[in-house]
């Protein structure tokens, strides 16, 4: 589509940020229907939320990014770049990859909540790359909007300039132009130079099967075309370009991109791999001497194990972590095996959140049914030979003789709870091995908490606890702070005296009691009676400190056959059959999958 | 073919029992002459298609047949008879209630040729029939049995049901020792079966009943066969006794994979190694043989594997059990299963021991492929 130039004074790149459910991709879907980049009958709830998980879960995973074409009440043509943020705490990396592609951010506050933990840490995060934020106020078509007091609040808790804040509803499609216009207005036009040498930052990428990586890209000075030798300049690989085009949100082929633009590029690249998020691109011939500060890579904090259900599903398995990784450059995974589950995958998550996605896709998509087991966080051990050594799987633990210290990490805790909360809040820390460190009143009504804890603690159920004991009112955040030497010790599950090494967790010696009665209690719901008796034991080492039974099946008969119906015994026994399949031999007892989730899913106020 | 044996179902009861779930509809009496007009043609259809076949055996289930009027139980002999070959020495049973037998005309069914009747009892107290829904009591069936004799009957078999919730293996065995002490020649005891869609099943889902423990369910079984095999009654299947000679032939050719036909709505048939069964919705089944037509709502046509599988899974249900050679290739799981002492061998036979009868769908899945 040949169109006339935008010049860069008429270019705007913006995000939007914000509290989960506080109405991002709503406001997204209105800002691409009102500029008409998507026509009204084309728009589907959500556009940027392509992945159905995304729509279903409301939340938004992979950042992307759209072109809009909007004429201004000044007369003039702007091009607005939007670039979608993901908007919980699991993907803050992925949300500070974004801005540094922007000059300018949208930080919607939903007129009903008011400013949330998360509202909080994207806004300090935006200040913090010298982003110029709009505040908008969503959700005034609510009864329960109180536009009036969140604008206090924003400028209280934020110490942003609320006066002039859009209030809409996005929902209604109610004042989005005033949005769009604050974005004219207030959002600076990049800087940067188009007769410089190219310079462009990779901000995300994505596989296509047919064009090889897309790489999408912030262009700082310079440009670029299909044709072009492009360079990598932290891995030093060197492409030739075959396309260049914007998300409008589909892809659209253009001559070229320069400076001020977000776009894409293509240049059959085969390996994600050879491209990295945070790398400068610039031109083979014509380089820049200086690269763009990039990001610090994505450090996963969670791990746990993935196996098949079914073992001959290991390869199928291994190439859907290959090309979920393709476009999520935050997961991590390395072959493990497990004398319980056979063989399967170490992974690496920036949180729980990450895990679940990353698991519901498994299934979904690929259609695998898999095991998952306990979640671990890395701990720093150092053995009494003063050898030290990283251990993200409670099985490599090395004997209780041989450790000297075992360090976990600690992560700093914000949450912001509406007064009368506090109480049950804190008793959750509290449990949760938490240290309170300080407590500050927003206003009358709304309260930091801010305790430091291990990060083991909160990636259980910390936040289910949190919603459930506030009603939902709660909201947090965290950062990782470091780590903290603590009594912990490695509470192994034998079921029938053999220890299921995926049952193996390292939990903090007062705590290992009730976590070792808890995970037998569960298992005995879960395990089936079977041909003999089965002894579930929790033990610290040689000692048991839990133990419960599985009795014997004394009966599985169909009495009766009525009429000649043996299809419908065929049937139960098939059915029989099928849930044995899914389950796991541990020595000679099946264990169904269902007990691993439980386990894992296991809340301690059980 | 080698003859075939006959299912002929009738839908109809007085009232439903809460563990129920067969097709059986109470309150249908208006249904009773369109039925069994649709039977008496789905009959003739059959007949004439294979060209008036031999039969073995004759069964009229339900529901409670003997709830439909004499003349109507007499029409559907009648269409048999006229168009299939059956035979004077034939099993021909019928299935009653006590409820329904003072008003049936159990002379009558003995001169069209009935020669068995399996009365539903269930239980000897009158506290679990009433329970489970049963609209009899331990008295009435007393009379209805005396009826049955009393007409010239003289095979019979009693239903009995164990494993009530609220049943206690002392309330069992006095159930066993009231029916053996009238000596009939055939016994059926079924461990009740709690059917999710039921209403016992409900009761149970939610919490209101407590379903006997395995343990009790299966040392009432144990003392059933114990005490029963004491009072000279044979157990030849899974879940059931007979005098000497008096196995239920009906029954039988299920078990031994013999070709049947299931006449009735919901009915089930195998011939041939094809299994085909009815729609189960009463309505369609009425119209569609008003227009002539088989209401067959599908088929299955088994493969060699499926008949392997089934001619074991039948077959150990049996007490004499199965061939040595027809479990060739599955030694390992023969093995096994002889080792956990849920198979023994009996001569060129092997077949299951009382634990393997308790635990019969995991020596089955063994040989499931």
């Amino acid at each position: 589509m040949p169109s006339k130039k935008i010049t860069k004074e008429h270019i705007r790149n913006f995000c939007i940020i914000a509290h989960i459910d506080h109405g991002k991709s709503t406001l997204a879907d209105r800002l691409l229907e009102v500029t008409g980049t998507i026509a009204l009958r084309d728009m589907s709830d959500q556009v940027l939320d392509q992945m159905e998980l995304e729509k279903e879960r409301g939340i938004t995973i992979k950042a992307k990014s759209v072109k809009m074409l909007y004429q201004a009440k000044d007369g003039e043509e702007y091009m607005l770049n939007l670039i979608d943020t993901p908007g919980h705490v699991d993907f803050t990396y992925e949300v500070s990859r974004t801005l540094a592609a922007c000059e300018g951010a949208i930080l919607v506050v939903d007129a009903t909540q008011g400013v949330e933990a998360q509202t909080l840490a994207n806004a300090y995060m935006a200040i913090d790359n010298d982003l110029e934020i709009i505040p908008v106020i969503n959700k005034i078509d609510l009864p329960s909007a109180q536009v009036d007091y969140v604008r206090e609040e924003i400028e209280t808790i934020l110490g942003l300039d609320s006066e002039s804040a859009p209030a809409v509803s996005a929902k209604e499609g109610t004042n989005i132009e005033d949005v769009l216009e604050a974005i004219v207005n207030l959002v600076p036009a990049p800087v940067g130079e188009e007769d410089k040498p190219l310079k462009a930052l990779v901000f995300d990428s994505h596989y296509d099967p047919y064009k090889g990586v897309i790489i999408y890209m912030r262009i700082f000075d310079g440009k670029v075309k299909a044709g072009d030798t492009i360079r990598f300049m932290a891995s030093g690989k060197e492409f030739e370009v075959t396309e260049v085009g914007v998300f409008q949100p589909s892809m659209m082929k253009l001559d070229e991109l320069y400076a001020g633009n977000v776009g894409y590029l293509a240049a059959s690249i085969k390996n994600i791999s050879d491209t990295q998020v945070g790398d400068t691109v610039t031109l083979r011939d014509d380089p820049t001497p200086e690269p763009l500060p990039g990001y610090k890579p994505a450090v996963p904090v969670v791990f746990c194990g993935i196996y098949p259900v079914d073992g001959a599903d290991y390869e199928d398995l291994k190439e859907a972590l290959e090309k979920l990784k393709l476009n999520d450059a935050a997961l991590l995974y390395e072959p493990e095996n497990s004398v319980a589950l056979g063989f399967g995958f170490r992974c690496g998550f920036l949180g729980l959140l990450h895990l679940e996605i990353i698991q519901e896709r498994i299934e979904r998509e690929f259609d695998l049914d898999i095991i998952t087991t306990a979640p671990s966080v890395i701990y720093k051990v150092t053995k009494t030979d003063g050898e030290e050594m990283d251990v993200d799987n409670p099985t490599n633990l090395p004997p209780p003789t041989e450790i000297k210290q075992i360090e976990e990490p600690y992560v700093s805790v914000r949450i912001i709870t509406p007064s009368e909360y506090v109480g049950p809040i804190m008793e959750i820390c509290q449990n949760k091995r938490g240290t309170f460190k300080d407590m500050q009143y927003l206003d009358e009504k709304r309260v930091t908490v801010h305790y430091e804890m291990p990060l083991a603690e909160i990636i259980y159920d910390f936040f289910d606890l949190l919603k459930s004991r506030t009603k939902g009112y709660a909201s947090f955040d965290y950062e990782q702070i470091g780590y903290v030497a603590n009594n912990l010790i490695k509470l192994d599950i034998k079921v029938n005296n053999e220890v299921v090494d995926a049952l193996s967790f390292i939990v903090h010696a007062d705590k290992a009691y009730e976590k070792g009665r808890a995970v037998a209690e569960k298992l005995k719901e879960y395990i089936p009676r079977q041909m003999f008796e089965i002894p579930i034991q929790a033990s610290i080492g040689s000692k048991i400190i839990a133990r419960e039974t599985v009795k014997a099946l004394r009966k599985n008969v169909l009495a009766k056959c009525y009429g000649g119906d043996i299809s419908r015994k065929k049937k139960l026994l098939e059915k029989q059959k099928e849930g044995k399949k899914r389950m796991r031999q541990v020595g000679n007892v099946d264990i169904p999958q269902e007990a691993f989730m439980a386990v894992l899913k296991l809340s301690e106020k059980e | 073919m080698e003859g075939l044996s006959l299912y002929l179902h009738i839908p109809f009861c007085l009232k439903k029992c809460i563990y129920c779930d067969f097709t059986s509809f109470p309150h249908k009496e208006a249904l009773f002459e369109a039925y069994t007009k649709a039977l008496t043609e789905e009959i003739k259809i059959y007949g004439k298609k294979f060209n008036r076949p031999k039969v073995n055996t004759i069964f009229f289930g339900g529901g409670t047949p003997t709830i439909l009027p004499v003349q109507k139980i007499r029409e559907i002999v009648e269409a048999i008879y006229s168009c299939f070959d059956v035979d004077k020495g034939t099993e021909m049973s019928i299935e009653t209630n006590p409820d329904t037998v003072a008003l049936a005309d159990f002379r009558a069914f003995k001169e069209m040729g009935f020669n068995r009747v399996s009365i539903g009892l269930q239980s000897g107290e009158d506290d679990l029939l009433r329970f489970l829904g049963r609209t009899h009591t331990w008295e009435g069936f007393v009379r209805a049995y005396r009826l049955v004799r009393e007409a010239g009957f003289d095979n019979v078999n009693i239903d009995l049901i164990f494993a009530i919730p609220g049943q206690t293996t002392k309330m069992w065995l006095d159930t066993l020792q009231k029916v053996t002490a009238l000596a009939p020649e055939h016994l059926s005891l079924y461990s009740l079966t709690i059917e999710e869609k039921t209403v016992l099943g409900k009761w149970v889902e939610r919490k209101k009943v407590e379903p006997v423990s395995d343990e009790t369910d299966r040392k009432m079984y144990h003392t059933a066969i114990c005490y029963l095999k004491e009072k000279g009654y044979i157990q030849y299947e899974i879940s059931n006794f007979a005098k000497e000679g008096l196995a239920c032939r009906h029954n039988l050719v299920y078990w031994e994979r013999g070709d049947y036909l299931g006449l009735g709505v919901s009915s089930h048939s195998m011939l041939e190694d094809k299994r085909f069964f009815n729609t189960s919705d009463l309505t369609r089944y009425i119209e569609s043989l008003e227009q002539g037509l088989p209401p067959v709502e599908g088929e299955e046509k088994l493969t060699e594997e499926e008949i392997r599988f089934e001619k074991i899974m039948l077959g150990l249900r049996l007490k004499k059990g199965v061939p040595k050679e027809w479990l060739k290739g599955k030694e390992e799981a023969t093995e096994r299963l002889l080792r956990q002492n849920l198979l023994e061998e009996k001569g060129a036979f092997l077949c299951l021991t009382t634990k393997g009868m308790d635990l019969s769908n995991e020596v089955f899945l063994e040989f499931m492929e």
